[in-house]
């Protein structure tokens, strides 16, 4: 075995992995009981998955401007993410364009543990 | 690049779209339209990384420019952020650790 | 005066140099690209110094940045394996809550803003809504160590823009 076979490799399993984050993000976003607990799986889920498939492809980029340019398009995504995540917490939790204060740790109605 | 890798890149850009769409039955179910904008994030994410998969695996390099475009588009939306988190006009000079108590 | 404005210029070159280094990465280094780089760096200066005029003077920590990074980096691991973890669970494991955190960090300068950007990214937590005084959390499980957590996070950005916080706690006195 080569050193660019191990090279190809490592960059499969970790493009591997990311994929599994993605699947773990849909299978959140489907299984969730409500719209801020799906924001969860959203944001972490997909954004270490996407990490993971940028670093995989990181390891076969032809030139440091190709490495750049990927860890480029992860930090953006990152930003937009969190950006787009806060704006719909935001609305969600001010839906009166106030704060609703029925919810919190102990109002047992938001303690759903199992989901549909 | 091997033959074994292509096909392997192919494949992992079809499952990357396949679990989207499994997200997005979310988004067909709602209830709330703030579920659009996780359709948003959702695609946005997903689509990035669907993009420099098959920028590698079809050896088109324009695509990294395709999923750049994409994800500094996506960031535009930053520019609500601050205004929205309000960038208060703080006074100059203002004792930096001093606490706001109510 | 003349050291501000020594200082804005500092600031700006350095600032130039950042933008250049990026137009040659994005471009592959055609030189021929310029022609549109240059005009565009210039412009990207031009905005940045007006909007420059109206925020607090920038400090970073280079040591203070190198930790944050880690720190950030680490978390978004923790935080993908966490809530993949839970999901995954034959019985979803989450509590879902807000909770109140309140500020230690400074309402000028960007330390908020980036401390809500990566609150949101980190294990179990998501910036709601941001006040003046206080910051609303969802967390994923709400009787799990939020504040604790909150609180490191806020260390390792006050530590990346060199500022001093005030001792955990102090505030409910």
């Amino acid at each position: 075995m080569t050193g660019e076979d191990v090279r190809s490799a490592l960059s499969l399993t970790l493009i591997g992995a990311g994929i599994a984050f993605f699947l773990a993000g849909s299978i959140g976003v489907l299984r969730l009981p409500d719209l801020l607990s799906r924001l969860h799986a959203l944001t972490k889920a997909d954004n270490l998955g996407l990490g993971l498939v940028v670093l995989g492809l990181t390891l076969q980029a032809d030139d440091a401007f190709q490495v750049v340019r990927l860890l480029l398009v992860w930090l953006l995504v990152l930003f937009a993410s969190s950006v787009a995540c806060y704006l719909v917490a935001h609305s969600a939790t001010h839906a009166n364009g106030e704060p609703t204060p029925t919810v919190g740790p102990d109002n047992p109605s938001m303690d759903k543990r199992d989901g549909r | 690049m091997p033959e074994w890798m292509t096909v392997a890149l192919w494949i992992a850009a079809a499952v990357v779209l396949a679990t989207i769409a499994l997200g997005l039955v979310r988004v067909e179910r709602g209830p709330s339209n703030g579920d659009r904008m996780l359709a948003a994030q959702l695609l946005g994410t997903g689509a990035v990384a669907v993009l420099l998969l098959l920028a590698r695996a079809a050896d088109a390099p324009a695509l990294l420019d395709v999923a750049l475009v994409l994800a500094l588009l996506a960031s535009v939306a930053g520019a609500v952020f601050v205004r929205r988190l309000g960038v208060q006009p703080v006074q100059r000079g203002q004792d930096r650790t001093a606490e706001d108590g109510p | 005066m003349r050291r501000q404005r020594a200082a804005l210029s500092v600031r700006s070159s350095a600032l130039g140099a950042l933008l250049a280094l990026l137009w040659f990465v994005l471009t592959g280094g055609a030189v021929s690209s310029w022609i549109v780089g240059v005009p565009t760096i210039a412009a990207a200066l031009v905005l940045a110094r007006q909007i420059e005029r109206l925020t607090s003077p920038l400090r970073l920590d280079p040591a203070g940045v190198l930790g944050f990074v880690t720190y950030f980096l680490r978390e978004s691991v923790r935080g993908g394996i966490d809530v993949a973890g839970r999901v995954s669970a034959r019985r979803l494991r989450v509590a879902p809550g807000l909770v109140r955190y309140r500020w230690r960090l400074p309402a000028d300068g960007p330390a908020r803003a980036l401390f809500a950007l990566s609150a949101s990214l980190l294990p179990g937590t998501l910036v709601a809504a941001v006040g003046e005084h206080e910051v609303l959390i969802h967390a994923l499980d709400a009787k799990g160590p939020v504040p604790a957590e909150l609180a490191e996070l806020e260390q390792r950005v006050a530590g990346l823009f060199a500022l001093r916080l005030s001792a955990p706690g102090a505030t409910d006195a």
